[in-house]
Parts: C-alpha cells; sequence; structure tokens
C-alpha cells in the first residue's frame, strides 16, 4: 500500500515538473543545450565529459535550475551526437558511440546510412527515456546494488568487457582481436599505477604519469586510419544516393522489445556502478546482441541490432550514471563526475540527504531527461540530414576538414600539445594494423579496461593479504566470476561437447 | 612616388602612435593586462573550485581578466611548467594546492623555495569509519590494529598524496600497523567505506560531512591541531589531543588551496596580487563559499605563506622519500629534515 502511494507521489511529482517545464524559456534552452550537446558529440574528441566541463563554467551566473537544463541538455546529446560520426564516417564521435561504428559505418557503406541514423536516434531516445523511468522509480533499490561492488566485482566486470575482445575478431583470423586487445591492455599499464604509486612504463616522460588519454586514442585508431585511408582511395564508398529510410522501424523495435529492454538494463546497471560509465555500457551491450542474435557471424557487416544495442545502452547509462549520483553524491561516470562538480559550483552538496531535504530533486532531473531526450529526436531529425549531405562532398574538401577537426579536438581534451604528439605516434600504429585487419575496437576496449581490471584485481587481493578466496566468496562477485568462465568455454570448443553430451542423453 | 611617400608617413605615424601607447601602458602599474591562471588539476576539484571563485573576485578588484584554464597531468608538473616557463611578470599564475609540495621530489617542477604563496584555504583532515562499525572512537580504532597489525583497513586517495600520509604520520606516533588501500581518489576511498570494504577512511572533512550529516558515516579523530563542529555530530577533538607527539608533523602539513608565482616576480607585482588576494578572501561571500565547502580560511602570502610552505615541503618530501616514491631524494634537492 504505501509503496503504491510513493508510486503515485512520484509520478505526479514527475508530471508536475515535466508540465512545469513547459515554458517557451525553457524550450529554447533546452533545445539550444541539445543541439550544443550534439555539436560535442559530432565533434571528434569532444566528448560530453568536456561539454559539461565547458559550460560549467559558462552557467556560473545562471539560477540552478537553468544551469541543470543546459548541463543536461547536452550530457544527452552529446552522448547521442557521437553516433552520427560513428555512422558517416567511422569515426566515434565520443569514446561511448566506438561500438557504433562496428555495425552503424557497414551499413552507411552499404547506402543505409540514414537507416542506421534513425536507428541511432530512436535508440537513443528509448534509452534515456528507459534510464529515466528507472532512475525515477528505482534508486532506492540501484543505489543499494551499486554500493554491492567492491574491488572484486569491478574486477569481475573488467574481465567480463575484457573477454568481448574475443568475439570482436577480424574476419580472418579470430586471434587477431585478441592481440589487438592486448596491445590495448598494454597500453592501459602506462602511468602512475593506483596501489603502489609506482610509475610504468612512462620512460621518465612526465606527461606519460597520469596515463595514455582514452578521447585522443580514439582518434589515433579510429580517426586517423580512416583519413587516411580516404586520401589513398578515390572516392567515399558511401552512397548517399540512397538516403532514405528503408526499414519499418517499429515492426524492428516490436521485434526487439525484449532485447531493448535488456540492453537498457545493461546500460543502466553499468552505469550504476561507480567508476565504469557509458563506454563500457555500449561495449557490452553490442556484445551481448551479438551473442544472442541468429545471425552472428553477420556482425560487423552491418546489422540493425549492432546500432540499436550500443545506442540503447549508452543513452540508459545517463540515467544509471545519475542514480548515485543524486542518492550518494557518488558519480556513475566520467560526464556525471563533472555533473557532480557543477552541483557543488552552484552550492547544491549532493550526498544523502540531497534527495530527502530536496524531495523534487529526483522527479526535477527525471523531468529534464524527458524533455532532453524529446529534444535530442527533434535536433537529431534536424541535424541528420544536413550530415548526411555532407559526404556529398568532394572528399578532397572534406577529409582535410576532418583531419582538422581531429586534431582541435585532441588539443582541446587538455590544452595539452604531448597529446597531438601522441595521438601522431599512435595515429601511425593504428593506420598499420588496420592495414593488417587489425580491428581496432578490442584496442580501445583494453585500453579503456586496462588499468580498471589491474588495479582492482590487486586491490582486493591487496585488502584481502593475497588470499584469492575472497575474489568469488560474495554473491555477486561469483554471479560475474561465473558469467566470465562460461564465456570463455562459449568461445573454446568445450560447450560445444559439453551441449552435444547433454543433447545425447 | 608620392603615394609611396605618403604611405611611408601614415605607417611611421601609426609606429610612432603605437610606441607611444606603448610606453604609457608599460607606465601603468601591474596590472594592465589580463591575468592568465594556470590550475593544474581538473575541472570540478578542490583547486578549480577554490582558485575560480577567488579569481572572480579579484578580477573585480584588479581591474582586468582573469582568465582560468585547467592543464592537469604528470602531478601538476604541466601547469607548474607552463608557469615557470612563461615569463615571470605576474601575468602568469598558478591554481595549486598542497601537492606543489611534492615538485621536487616528484621530479616535476622547481621546489618550494623558487616559488611565491598566496595560500587561500582548505578543509581540514578527519579519519571517519561507517555508522555501523564497532569502533566508537579513535582509540578504539587503534586498540583494534595493535590487537591484529595490519587488518584494519583504512581507505584513502592515493599512496603518498597528503591523506595517505596523514594515516600513516598517525600509526607510525602511536606505534601500530594499519592497512593502508589506496583508491583512485577520494570519491572512491569513501565509497569503499559506504560498502564496508574497508574499515575506515582518511580524507577531508568537506568530502564526508554530508555522509556524517545524514548518520552514514562516524567521524572519529580530526588528523589536525584543531578539532571541528559537524553539524548534526557535534565536536570532533584532534588527534593531537589524544596523541601529542603528532603536533609537529600535522602542524607542518595540511590540506591548502590557492595561488603559485616564481619567487623573482618583482615585489610590487606580488604585493599587488597579494592585496587584491586578502581582499577576496574578507569578501563575505568568500565566507559562504568557505561554508558551502566545508573548508577553512588560512589567508597567507608573502614572507609567513614561504616559510610555512618550507616546512610543508620539508615533512612531504622526506615522507615521500621514506615511502619509497621520491624521483629525487630530499637530500639531493637540499632539503633538510623538519626538526
Amino acid at each position: 500500500m504505501s509503496l503504491l502511494q510513493s508510486f503515485l507521489q512520484i509520478s505526479s511529482d514527475f508530471l508536475a515538473s515535466s508540465v512545469s517545464f513547459f515554458t517557451l524559456g525553457n524550450l529554447v534552452m533546452m533545445f539550444a543545450a541539445v543541439m550544443v550537446g550534439i555539436t560535442f558529440g559530432v565533434l571528434p574528441g569532444l566528448s560530453a565529459t568536456i561539454g559539461i566541463a565547458l559550460f560549467t563554467g559558462l552557467t556560473y551566473g545562471y539560477s540552478f535550475e537553468k544551469a541543470l537544463i543546459i548541463l543536461l541538455g547536452v550530457y544527452v546529446g552529446a552522448i547521442y551526437g557521437g553516433s552520427i560520426t560513428a555512422i558517416l564516417i567511422n569515426i566515434p564521435g565520443t569514446g561511448s558511440a566506438a561500438a557504433t561504428c562496428l555495425d552503424g559505418y557497414p551499413l552507411a557503406m552499404k547506402g543505409e546510412s540514414s537507416n542506421a541514423n534513425i536507428l541511432a536516434r530512436i535508440s537513443s531516445f528509448i534509452g534515456t527515456i528507459f534510464g529515466m523511468l528507472i532512475f525515477l522509480f528505482l534508486t532506492p533499490l540501484m543505489t543499494k546494488l551499486a554500493l554491492e561492488f567492491t574491488s572484486p566485482e569491478i574486477f569481475w566486470l573488467a574481465i567480463f568487457g575484457i573477454l568481448i575482445c574475443g568475439s570482436i575478431s577480424a574476419p580472418d583470423l579470430p586471434i587477431k582481436g585478441w592481440i589487438a586487445g592486448l596491445i590495448g591492455l598494454l597500453m592501459g599499464m602506462v602511468g602512475q599505477e593506483d596501489i603502489q604509486g609506482w610509475e610504468r612504463l612512462t620512460f621518465g616522460v612526465s606527461n606519460l604519469i597520469t596515463g595514455i588519454p582514452f578521447v585522443p586514442m580514439t582518434i589515433a585508431f579510429f580517426g586517423i586510419p580512416q583519413i587516411v585511408k580516404s586520401m589513398r582511395s578515390a572516392q567515399f564508398k558511401i552512397e548517399a544516393k540512397k538516403d532514405r529510410v528503408t526499414i519499418n522501424i517499429w515492426s524492428l523495435i516490436k521485434k526487439n522489445f525484449f532485447n531493448i529492454l535488456r540492453w537498457g538494463t545493461i546500460g543502466i546497471g553499468i552505469g550504476a556502478v561507480p567508476g565504469v560509465g557509458e563506454n563500457i555500457a555500449a561495449w557490452v551491450a553490442y556484445d551481448d546482441a551479438k551473442r544472442r542474435h541468429k545471425r552472428k557471424q553477420e556482425f560487423g557487416t552491418g546489422v540493425y541490432e549492432g546500432v540499436m544495442a550500443p545506442e540503447t545502452a549508452n543513452n540508459a547509462a545517463i540515467g544509471g550514471a545519475i542514480i548515485p549520483l543524486v542518492s550518494l553524491g557518488i558519480p556513475g561516470s566520467p560526464p556525471a563526475a563533472m555533473l557532480l562538480g557543477a552541483l557543488m559550483l552552484h552550492g547544491i552538496r549532493p550526498g544523502p540527504l540531497l534527495s530527502i531535504e530536496h524531495p523534487q530533486i529526483i522527479p526535477q532531473f527525471a523531468a529534464l531527461l524527458l524533455w532532453a531526450s524529446v529534444f535530442l529526436f527533434i535536433c537529431g531529425l534536424i541535424i541528420t540530414k544536413p550530415m548526411v549531405s555532407i559526404l556529398k562532398v568532394s572528399q578532397k574538401i572534406l577529409i582535410p576538414i576532418i583531419a582538422v577537426l581531429c586534431v582541435v579536438g585532441v588539443y582541446a581534451y587538455n590544452n595539452n600539445p604531448f597529446h597531438l604528439l601522441l595521438v601522431f605516434v599512435f595515429g601511425v600504429l593504428g593506420y598499420f594494423l588496420n592495414k593488417m585487419e587489425y580491428s581496432s575496437a578490442p584496442l580501445i576496449l583494453g585500453l579503456i579496461l586496462g588499468n580498471l581490471a589491474d588495479s582492482s584485481f590487486r586491490r582486493a587481493l591487496f585488502l584481502h593479504h593475497g588470499n584469492l578466496w575472497y575474489l568469488i566468496n560474495r554473491p555477486l562477485s561469483f554471479i560475474f566470476f561465473a558469467a566470465c568462465v562460461l564465456t570463455i568455454l562459449s568461445q573454446t570448443k568445450v560447450m560445444h561437447h559439453v551441449k552435444k553430451m547433454f543433447v545425447k542423453k | 612616388m608620392k603615394l609611396r611617400k605618403k604611405t611611408l608617413m601614415t605607417f611611421l605615424t601609426v609606429i610612432l602612435l603605437i610606441c607611444v601607447m606603448g610606453m604609457a601602458v608599460a607606465a601603468k602599474p601591474y596590472p594592465n593586462k589580463n591575468i592568465f591562471v594556470y590550475i593544474f588539476s581538473s575541472q570540478g576539484g578542490g583547486t578549480d573550485t577554490w582558485v575560480r571563485h577567488l579569481s572572480a573576485l579579484m578580477e573585480r578588484d584588479l581591474g582586468v581578466n582573469i582568465v582560468c584554464n585547467n592543464l592537469p597531468g604528470a602531478n601538476g608538473g604541466n601547469g607548474g611548467m607552463k608557469v615557470w616557463n612563461a615569463p615571470h611578470d605576474g601575468y602568469t599564475v598558478l591554481g595549486a594546492s598542497e601537492t606543489s609540495m611534492f615538485f621536487g621530489v616528484n621530479d616535476v617542477a622547481p621546489t618550494a623555495d623558487q616559488w611565491n604563496f598566496f595560500i587561500a584555504g582548505g578543509s581540514p583532515g578527519v579519519i571517519a569509519v561507517h555508522a555501523k562499525s564497532p569502533y566508537q572512537t579513535i582509540e578504539d580504532l587503534v586498540e583494534a590494529a595493535r590487537k591484529h597489525p595490519n587488518q584494519i583497513k583504512i581507505s584513502d586517495s592515493g599512496r603518498g598524496k597528503l591523506w595517505n600520509i596523514k594515516a600513516i604520520q598517525l600509526g607510525s606516533a602511536v606505534g601500530v600497523k594499519f592497512q593502508h588501500i589506496p583508491y583512485n581518489g577520494s570519491g572512491p576511498a569513501i565509497t569503499a567505506l559506504l560498502s564496508r570494504e574497508v574499515d575506515a577512511v582518511s580524507c577531508s572533512a568537506g568530502e564526508v560531512i554530508e555522509y556524517v550529516r545524514s548518520g552514514m558515516l562516524r567521524p572519529l579523530v580530526m588528523t589536525e591541531v584543531n578539532g571541528l563542529d559537524f553539524e548534526n555530530f557535534g565536536y570532533v577533538k584532534p588527534a593531537t589531543d589524544y596523541y601529542p607527539s603528532l603536533k609537529n608533523g600535522y602542524s607542518n602539513l595540511f590540506q591548502w588551496l590557492g595561488f603559485m608565482m616564481p619567487a623573482d616576480v618583482p615585489e610590487e607585482v606580488v604585493a599587488a596580487f597579494g592585496r587584491a588576494f586578502e581582499k577576496a578572501l574578507q569578501d563575505p561571500k568568500t565566507d559562504q563559499f568557505v561554508k558551502t565547502q566545508s573548508s577553512k580560511k588560512i589567508g597567507l602570502w608573502g614572507a609567513e605563506a614561504k616559510k610555512l610552505a618550507s616546512k610543508m615541503e620539508s615533512v612531504a618530501s622526506w615522507m615521500s622519500y621514506e615511502l619509497g616514491l621520491a624521483k629525487k631524494t630530499p637530500t639531493e634537492l637540499g632539503i633538510a629534515p623538519l626538526e
């Protein structure tokens, strides 16, 4: 009964917040914020994190409500915007869109760029709404779950992510996925490690102490190879003439209804775990889509679900990431960490009492997410048409512009010229790896997860004086451990034999 | 021909005008152009928030724009070297924290004797436990560690960082061994305590204040020489009340946030900047800011700040050396141990 009451209370608060948002000023501001967010997402190197950081400073003088409209609008817009660049030119506009490249770009090459774009947009929309609903109604439950993630759980989650490398293998040799993944893991080890504070593989370069940054590397391994390849070949292979939507969106959504729910749940769950974030959510959802699909082997050649899964998950992760932010003051992802800084700048200290002392804050955040996703849909509609027609521009003009934007994006990331050097060096490596048909995706995955897996593993051991038993002695850590083992077995022939045995009996 | 002469004359006049204007500008006292502040850590952190707050107030007083940029990385060395390599004229300033006390041993930027300091304020250190923890006082915690050496886990923001050193100082002063578990920042260190992965956390009061207020965490002791009143909890005594031998270590190492300028910046420039700095600290807006940040004002610059910084650098450097983290030994750098 009290559950029903609180449900009704939250619903009515949410509706009230959503309706009271409806003023011309707010609508214009949200429209502009989402547009700016999408632009940040589209431009390689500029991400949701940077967008929020920039606008935190710019909205210092605004009232808290107005600042929040702008920041959430930028957040939602940027996470979606990355997919546009991923689909059209095979360069993820943000890290969270890296998984979208895998099937989005092949779709565009087949002349289905409009199909891929509308799928990305609708998936992002559904994902944001789904994340918002869970955030609105299940925050207390999700907070409890998030606090169950101690070092062993995070370690197994990281391992689970790393295992995805094996399933994104190159067409000729499956081992190539692992080789690229290991290069990424090695790169993830560079820098001052978290446990002993020791510097690894820095070769005395002080700029490497903080490690190899992730955002510039997405440019180096996706952007540079693509730019060089396009400059070498005579023409872009995209057939822009067939730029109409040719699929029945509704039947596709209906067919994948339960899949979408699962991808959304993956996104929210991973988003809510402190310190993981949208990037990994997208990968895990992509892997899930591939595993469950009837035509697994066609993934990577342009499967609709390969675009829908990561885009649903990375936008659902927004709702997930702000769950611990609002309920505990702990950000679930890097952009949410920026949001935390912004709240503090406005004199609001997120913490366990925030949602008790300001009961309106959860419905308010949720209402803003709802409107942001509505504007995501509208802005996306406005922006993709001209974006697609950009591809009709001669590549002699287009590619140099993209190259310049990439370099500017890398510099804007931290105002550090050293990162330009890094992008150049690793870009050359990226080009040759690409020529030898190594996928960049597992490499980027290894880079994100390398340090996370390493530090959480060693911290877990350190906590329990080297006793391995503590890695699997909690219910959640055991479940993740079992999932990892099953994943490994399913990639070998053992599983096949086991299945056969059972079938015979 | 005529035209050329005319052009030449115009050109010369313009040059002359620029020169005159330049002289006029040069004659005007500091500051007569925009000041650039490079913050050596990322957006949204403590250093960033403090420096941006003070800059906004100081720019009104100085009558020029103060442009803040973040240059994180290399343990603050990226920002430090940017300012060091710029002209030492007071127009390029570093936004810094006590992390700069490790510049020398980390070998990323010049040591404290090469800088001027403007120490604004900071949040005091605390050791807190979970509300459900059996440890009611710091003595309980110390006693438990005495019975079970290396079993009582205290999380902190990273090995060799301020809060790690504070916890180590406590352990060695009372002669017990805690197990120090480093995390990547204070946020994850506190999260680890909330999920009860560790027994206690060593961090700043500002970082735990909301959890104390809600009753999720319980502060045991301030790792400072002064106590602190926690809202909804009450007064928490300083560790020096229990263990007086901590006084030397704790009084010479604490969190501070503020500005740095190379030591050879002209004196009148330092004074002008310092006066504006002092005014900004006295502004009622700063009182409000300090309250929301649950920090304390320090407000030191000039000779006093330099003296404090050199003491602090000594404690920090020798501690870092004992932990085996120093890339350059304090002796090499000419940093004497504190008596």
